[in-house]
């Protein structure tokens, strides 16, 4: 006798996935849009209430650390026209030549200063006084928005 | 017997184009994008540099003087203050004269969290009534023509 064997069925189980894609895309957008930074230097701003938007033209300072060893004394400086990528610079006396050349053709440039949160006085007393030596007259001091929840 | 004839141009054709692979690229890109990502910090305290003419008088007496410590401690015209009593105190002093300086004199090793944490509390002046027009930040070079011009710092022996 015969058996009469089942004859077996894929279940159609597929997922459309094309919703996925579009929703990955956006996502690529954005993080491609928010990539233009001409800064990309890891930086633990300090954090504050005010939150004054910088000029979308004004120049970046930066001064952070890199490495693993931290030497609070010996920051890395950095120096961004705002538009090309930012790249280090001697120092104070770096910053002020790069700041004057720049405020030579845009004397009224607004400078973006971000540093790390833990820079001793000393330092950053020092780059204001580069910047303002240069001819600067404005400066947007970088940092995070405090969180309201947070420790006062 | 019958033959059954596979009906002539009734072949179905899968017209749907595959777009699985699609989706995994596109999140490729995105733990890439993520991953290189940096928000741009944009945002922050404005601040006023000085006119980088030299000094013209005045040895910090007509003004009010906020000293940051080496560990972020605060002395408001010699007086041991939070932060968050600041605006307070310059209300009374301020709200005839905004243009009185405030003179922020940080050690040269406190923390620039603990300046900015100043700057950030005289901001927040307008909200309290009054403005503060005239920030100062004792910087390197301003303590160095203190130095010249009245041959001492002023600011360091202001609570003496």
């Amino acid at each position: 006798m015969a058996l009469k064997t089942r004859t077996t069925h894929a279940p159609a189980c597929r997922i459309p996935a094309t919703s996925v894609a579009d929703i990955a895309f956006l996502l690529v957008v954005f993080f491609a849009l928010i990539a233009n930074e001409p800064d990309r230097t890891q930086v633990v701003l300090p954090e504050s209430n005010a939150q004054v938007a910088a000029a979308e033209n004004a120049a970046i300072v930066v001064v952070g650390y890199e490495g693993e060893q931290l030497v609070l004394d010996e920051p890395v400086y950095k120096f961004s026209d705002g538009v090309t990528a930012s790249e280090i610079v001697d120092g104070p006396t770096g910053l002020r030549g790069e700041a004057g050349r720049l405020l030579e053709t845009d004397p009224a440039r607004q400078f973006r200063l971000k540093a790390d949160g833990r820079t001793p006085c000393r330092v950053i007393g020092g780059v204001l006084d580069a910047l303002t030596r240069a001819g600067g007259t404005q400066v947007v001091m970088a940092t995070t928005e405090k969180d309201p929840g947070g420790a006062p | 017997m019958k033959i059954r004839k596979r009906p002539l141009g009734r072949l179905s054709i899968d017209a749907e184009m595959k777009t699985d692979s699609t989706g995994d690229v596109a999140f490729l890109l995105v733990i890439f994008f993520m991953l290189t990502a940096t928000f741009a910090a944009t945002r922050g305290i404005e601040f006023g540099l000085p006119d980088p003419s030299p000094i013209d008088g005045g040895d910090g007496r007509e003004s009010v003087l906020i000293s940051v410590g080496p560990d972020g401690t605060l002395l408001v015209d010699c007086e041991p203050m939070a932060a968050s009593e600041i605006v307070g105190y310059l209300a009374p002093r301020l709200s005839r004269n905004p243009n009185k300086p405030v003179i922020v004199h940080p050690h040269e090793e406190a923390p620039y969290s603990s300046l900015v944490a100043v700057l950030d509390e005289l901001a927040a002046a307008p909200d309290r009534g009054f403005s503060v027009d005239n920030v100062q930040i004792s910087t390197p070079q301003i303590v160095a023509e203190y130095r010249e011009y009245f041959g001492r710092n002023p600011l360091d022996e202001h609570c003496l």
